[in-house]
């Protein structure tokens, strides 16, 4: 049973993790991963028709606990325990809830004090007794005499009401005085871990597509010594089609991954490796994934070629890998009255919007399963590639946009060549 | 073949130029495929044999490979799009004489070119200079005199200076001098790229900025080499990297070198490994990563001497690299007091003073070598974006040359950097085989055309990634629970308290993604696979190692290290003793010099794995060799993981080197010289960039056209263009997806409020679920995700399964792997089902029906398994078909339009035969 540190307004944990409130999901998950013995039977809430609906939701149905991340910014808004009968919880390192002490209102209140007298919800039959940051629910049904709880009994001090050994049925941790106005808040500074984040992405544009990326990054110290004194810095960085390695290696950091694309996959069965026709290609992508960005470099060149951009939905086959990137794009319109109007496409446009703004329906797409990687099949479904304006755009079957490709402008000696040609 | 060869003279005037031609001669007369067969060739090269002997030759003082517009594959739009079709850069070569100079271009055609030859004094360093990049606030101020050669001449151009104080820009279009940099001190070095020009001094680094040449920026720490590089600094393409003459604790990055002094390489690489005296960062790291074998007192001695080095003024084997853009003007200055701004890496690489360095042709990594020349170090470096003291440097290899003490003049890298080619001053040319990422070369990295990912599927699929994250971080936590281990390193001063160690260590465990604070890769000790000589320096070898060698052609040693090596000739000072040479990759010229008569494209079809290594000596000879790797000859089993061996053989050889009889080949020169006509070509290509070239204006050559014509072209094609830019994969996916559990279940939620099983198994626990969801969670199988057959099966010692768990988990997911050994290993589902515990009474039906199912399924599939198919639908017998078109449209690869359209794009989804990484079938509908 997992023995956890309370910290209103902040975080639930022990000495080897917590959950923090504004941590990225993919950090949560790879807490949880970590400890995957221990922390077993995890539900993934979400909605997959509309992901922006419902709160992205964490179930850790063993341990009763919930977290509630932001469906927009997927950043951990609510810390939940629902079920006190499956963990130990201390405050300021003294237990209020295990097997031995019951989280009883009176041990809550000589764990946490005095506060506001409880609010009474009669819809949910909850008592709530609410702390900065911090709010406990007591479950009334047991109680025949329900209506006795009204706030307004006695001067609202309905909390003395509550009668001697009522227990708490929830608990939840958020940030700021109301549960129902709660926000995820900033990334905290432990949450860095010396990775760099991106606030936003621009896509710059010139006449014929974009040219390049506009990051607002944010980034933390971290390591031995650096700790005392770590502050979150925030700055802006660009990065263009043609820009070399250093160049990119300089205003964005290393990547935290390099992925060589692989030549033609079917090729390798063929008998002889003889029969493999040369190709010197070998582009590779540095993977940024806490910006949610990816790079790819020509291998001849070693220049920037492309860049893919990732919205991390849920119900997609890459969910997880990487951080959600909130990208502005810039799409030409040509509309007969207006002349060079642009509409900005973000992350959290659908598609079928696009396509109004566009006042026309953007040509056949490409299927994409990704199916058959090794030992599974994809369960989201296939997403559809529609190109528009040098950007290949990604769709997912609810009409969200799973990833955006830009690609660089052509070749001048491309055309010229082909053009030649008799 | 040859005695026609040998009966056409090598050399004839230059239509084009007016310079001198060279043609190859072959160097060996036995065919490719018997050179294979036989180790070491017994012929004596027609290079040598072949040339006039009588002939007076000039002295060259140093030979050099050289990157310009000629040769810009990324800028000059001779080059874009034409790999496919063999349109190669040509090599460009420099020769420095004792009068003069030379340079010469050899195209993949193989016909060296004279392009430029002077005779006006000894030269101590030239270089071409590329067009400079443009910008909004940057235009060129000698656009019309490029292409600029600059030259540090003995007789400067104002001739009152000391000699060697002065570079001299000529225009090469007109002849003339544009600009004289006038200095105090000798110059030592010149390079430049299209952003700066960088004048290397004694202890100085002075840096131009390449439009106007007016100074930008200066460093007066450098710590002084005795040679033959007097200052060694590296330029990157934006990176500058030199030698420091301190170290900077607070700019100091992470990591670093470590193993310096390694005593035997038989003995495991970490347990000789130790950290570097002149300072590091995280020794607590490294240390714990050795406990066990190394003594504690070596740690504190290093802390002791690291404190006696601190106040010393001169710390020798301090690397700092730059970045030019953003270092400002003026003096750089890496001090307490400076803040980071421009220092992208500071840290100490080596014990002893650094005497050569060099960046790979991607920039991520720099190779240092020390004054002793036994090891070279090759770092990744590993940036932030604002500071250097959260940069982390890696020491990926070692790169072990020998014991004996050998000065390096030259370091190279393969295009693709798998090979780094080391020269030192005794004419001795080490190839060394690595990975940009690290870890061992072996018959897998090295083996194949081109480069592959770090992990292989077999460990990726065997989750070998996290296991090994998972036992370094482990042993990194040592140090917490363990404080004797830790206490020395972070107890001292130096190395901050333990409490940050600890959370250091917290850091690494809770975060395996950022690359800057993972585990320091293990160090690899690489010894050189081949060690390829100039001839002459064995002309005395010759008769000791009798039937190994040959005559007095070029000749490679496969160098075991261990095994005594042929016996070294110390060269005679006398005779200079040192040997120029300089050495690079390209793709092959000697298919010409060797078939005359054939046709290219039968040679292409051979895949090549490995690029040409063409290594031109203080002779004036070019030598291409062939390298081919092979797994090692004395393995019993060639595996994936098989050490390597090669083999290299002389190709072709151009005689280069410069007669007395030659005139002299100056500017100004013909409009169609190759070097006026590239250095138009990129220079148009950078107006095109900068959006500064006005409409409709013409190309530097016609058949170029204007730029209206390209945007024109451009949008018309556009709409089919796209299809082949999509990008499917573009990482390594991790050995289990999150969603294909068994941790994390997915659900989804319904407007409704009903909750959907997406992945995986567990619905029984959908009647003790949340309560909290608003609606009880209801449990059904979409239909569309078809989640019975998808489904994986049985294994039932699921090691993260919990045995305490009283709730029925009635139907867990695990992979069955069959491996088609005919085809490769393909992983393959196979379906069963397990029902224990107890079902609830709604759901037994619907499971057992499943069940029946996936048992019929599983006959059918064990059955397909030995089918030759080298892989099968999970979906079901009404795909099978599909599949046929679905490899024929994969093998088009990279989206191409044409394949077959599938009937139904959400019932169908068949996993294919794929390669390394994740696969995917692109199914492009309805396109032309």
């Amino acid at each position: 049973m997992l023995d956890l540190e309370v910290v209103p307004e902040r975080s639930l944990g022990n000495e080897q993790w917590e959950f923090t409130l504004g941590m990225p999901l993919a950090q949560a998950v790879a807490i949880l991963q970590k400890h995957c013995r221990i922390i077993r039977n995890v539900q993934v809430l979400y909605s997959e028709q509309s992901p922006l609906s419902h709160d992205l939701i964490l179930n850790l149905t063993q341990d009763g606990i919930t977290l509630l991340f932001d469906a927009f910014n997927q950043r951990l808004k609510v810390i939940e325990v629902c079920e006190l009968t499956k963990v130990k919880l201390k405050y300021c390192g003294v237990h209020f809830n295990s097997q031995a002490i019951a989280p009883t209102i009176e041990q809550i209140d000589q764990s946490f004090g005095a506060t506001h007298p409880g609010v009474y919800n009669s819809t949910e039959q909850l008592f709530h007794l609410n702390f900065r940051g911090l709010s406990f629910s007591f479950q009334l049904d047991s109680w025949t005499e329900a209506p006795k709880y009204e706030p307004n009994f006695a001067h609202g001090l309905a909390s003395l009401q509550i009668p001697h050994g009522a227990t708490v049925k929830r608990m939840y941790i958020y940030s700021g005085n109301s549960l129902q106005d709660t926000k995820a808040p900033v990334m905290p500074l432990s949450c860095f871990l010396g990775n760099v984040y991106a606030e936003s992405v621009d896509v710059l544009r010139d006449g014929t597509g974009p040219s390049g990326l506009r990051l607002r990054l944010l980034a933390a110290g971290c390591g031995p010594g650096v700790l005392a004194d770590a502050k979150m810095r925030v700055f802006e960085r660009a990065v263009y089609f043609g820009d070399s390695c250093q160049d990119v290696l300089s205003m964005l950091g290393s990547p935290h991954k390099v992925f060589y694309k692989s030549e033609d996959k079917m090729k390798i069965h063929s008998p002889s490796p003889h029969k493999q026709v040369p190709s010197k290609c070998n582009d590779y992508f540095f993977n940024y994934f806490t910006l949610g960005v990816d790079i790819l470099f020509d291998a001849n060149t070693h220049k920037v070629k492309k860049f893919v951009l990732h919205t991390n939905y849920p119900g997609h086959y890459n969910f997880n890998i990487y951080h959600r990137c909130e990208f502005k794009i810039p799409l030409a319109i040509k509309k007969e009255n207006a002349g060079g109007q642009t509409e900005i496409c973000t992350t959290y446009s659908k598609w079928d919007s696009i396509q109004e703004l566009l006042g026309h329906p953007v040509e056949k797409p490409v299927v994409l399963h990704r199916s058959s990687s090794p030992n599974n099949t994809n369960p989201f479904g296939s997403t559809f590639c529609f190109g528009l304006q040098r950007m290949i755009f990604e769709v997912m079957q609810n009409n969200h946009i799973a990833s955006v490709t830009l690609y660089g402008p052509p070749r001048p000696g491309a055309h010229l060549r082909t053009a030649e040609l008799p | 073949m040859n005695e026609t060869m040998a009966t056409d003279s090598p050399r004839r005037p230059s239509r084009c130029t007016g310079g001198v031609v060279v043609r190859p001669q072959a160097v060996t007369e036995q065919s490719y495929m018997e050179s294979v067969v036989t180790f070491l060739q017994d012929v004596v090269p027609q290079a040598y044999s072949g040339s006039p002997l009588t002939e007076e030759k000039e002295k060259i003082v140093w030979v050099r490979f050289e990157n310009a517009d000629l040769n810009d594959t990324s800028r000059n739009l001779e080059f874009h799009e034409l790999h496919s079709t063999g349109n190669e850069p040509p090599l460009l070569v420099m020769i420095g004489y004792s009068d003069g100079m030379q340079v010469w271009g050899i195209p993949i055609s193989g016909e060296a070119q004279e392009l430029f030859s002077v005779r006006h004094g000894p030269v101590r360093a030239a270089r071409i200079l590329p067009a400079p990049q443009l910008g909004a606030q940057k235009c060129d101020n000698f656009a019309e005199k490029r292409p600029l050669l600059g030259v540090c001449k003995s007789i400067g151009s104002s001739g009152t200076t000391p000699p060697y104080c002065c570079v001299d820009l000529y225009s090469l279009r007109t002849g003339e001098m544009v600009k004289s940099i006038q200095f105090k001190t000798p110059i030592y070095d010149l390079h430049c790229n299209k952003r700066i020009l960088v004048v290397v001094l004694q202890e100085k680094i002075a840096a131009f900025d390449s439009c106007t040449f007016t100074k930008k920026f200066f460093v007066t720490s450098c710590y002084p080499c005795p040679g033959p590089n007097m200052n060694p600094i590296a330029l990157g393409s934006r990176w500058l990297a030199y030698a420091e003459n301190k170290l900077i604790r607070c700019h100091q990055s992470r990591g670093g070198a470590c193993g310096d002094n390694i005593q035997s390489y038989t003995a495991t690489v970490l347990s000789a490994a130790k950290t570097l005296k002149s300072g590091l960062t995280m020794v607590g790291k490294v240390v714990t990563q050795l406990t066990g074998t190394l003594p504690s007192g070596v740690t504190e001695d290093d802390v002791a001497l690291h404190c006696n080095s601190r106040r010393s003024p001169l710390v020798p084997g301090i690397i700092t690299v730059i970045d030019t853009e953003t270092v400002g003007e003026g003096q750089v200055l890496v001090s307490e007091d400076s803040d980071s701004d421009g220092i992208v890496a500071h840290f100490p690489a080596h014990e002893k003073p650094v005497c050569c360095m060099a960046f790979n042709t991607s920039g991520m990594l720099l190779v240092t070598t020390d004054t002793l020349g036994h090891d070279f170090h090759v770092f990744q470096i590993l940036t932030h974006p604002w500071s250097s003291s959260q940069c982390a440097v890696h020491h990926l290899y070692t790169l072990h040359r020998g014991e004996t003490e050998a000065k390096v003049q030259d370091i190279c890298f393969s295009h693709d950097c798998r090979w780094v080619v080391v020269s030192t001053l005794r004419g001795t040319s080490h190839v060394f085989p690595i990975n940009p990422y690290g870890g061992q070369p072996c018959v897998r990295t090295h083996m194949s055309p081109r480069v592959v990912n770090r992990m292989s599927r077999f460990q990726k699929s065997a989750g070998l990634e996290e296991i090994e994250q998972e036992l370094t971080s482990k042993q990194g936590g040592r140090c917490s629970p363990v404080p004797g281990l830790s206490s020395s390193p972070s107890g001292s001063p130096l190395h901050g308290k333990l409490t940050s160690q600890d959370s250091y260590n917290n850091f690494t465990n809770n975060n395996p993604g950022n690359p800057r604070l993972s585990p320091l890769p293990s160090l690899m000790v690489v010894t050189p696979l081949a060690q390829i000589k100039q001839p002459m320096t064995l002309g005395t070898i010759t008769k000791r190692t009798g039937p190994y060698l040959f005559g007095a052609g070029c000749f490679s040693i496969k160098a075991p290290c261990k095994v005594k090596s042929p016996p070294q000739i110390s060269p005679s000072k006398s005779m200079g003793g040192e040997f120029c040479v300089a050495a690079v990759f390209g793709t092959s010229r000697s298919w010409f010099a060797n078939n005359a008569g054939l046709k290219r494209e039968k040679d292409q079809s051979k895949q090549v794995v490995v690029e040409s290594l063409y290594i031109i000596s203080c002779y004036g000879t070019l030598v291409e060799h062939m390298i081919e790797p092979r797994p090692i000859s004395t393995a019993p089993k060639i595996s994936d993981d098989t050490p390597l061996e090669i083999m290299t053989s002389p190709r072709a050889s151009w005689t280069l080197v410069r007669t007395p009889q030659w005139n002299e080949l100056q500017p100004p020169f013909n409009a169609n010289h190759p070097l006026l006509l590239a250095a138009e070509a990129v220079q148009y290509y950078q107006l095109l960039l900068a959006g500064s070239l006005p409409p409709g204006s013409p190309g530097p050559i016609t058949r170029h056209g204007s730029y209206d014509s390209l945007a024109s072209d451009h949008s018309g094609q556009e709409d089919e263009e796209w299809l082949s830019q999509v990008e499917i994969v573009t990482h390594t996916g991790p050995h289990r997806r999150l969603w294909m559990g068994p941790q994390f279940h997915f659900k989804t939620i319904q407007t409704s409020g009903q909750t959907t099983v997406i992945s995986t198994s567990s619905s029984v626990l959908q009647s003790h679920g949340p309560s909290d969801t608003p609606q009880p969670l209801l449990d059904f199988d979409t239909d569309d995700l078809d989640l019975n057959s998808l489904r994986i099966q049985p294994v039932r010692s699921d090691p993260v399964s919990m045995p305490g768990s009283s709730r029925a988990v009635s139907d867990r997911r695990g992979v069955s792997t069959v491996t088609d050994a005919a085809s490769g290993t393909f992983d393959r589902s196979v379906t069963l089902l397990e029902v224990c515990g107890s079902w609830p009474e709604g759901f037994g039906l619907r499971h057992m029906s499943s069940m029946e199912h996936s048992e019929e399924g599983l006959r059918e599939r064990l059955a397909d398994a030995m089918a030759e198919s080298p892989s099968r639908d999970v979906v079901g017998s009404g795909t099978e078909l599909q599949r046929e078109g679905s490899i024929e449209t994969l093998s088009n690869s990279s989206g191409s339009t044409s394949g077959s359209i599938p009937r139904n794009f959400d019932g169908y989804r068949s996993p294919l035969p794929t390669n390394e990484s994740q696969p995917l079938s692109l199914f492009p509908t309805g396109f032309p």
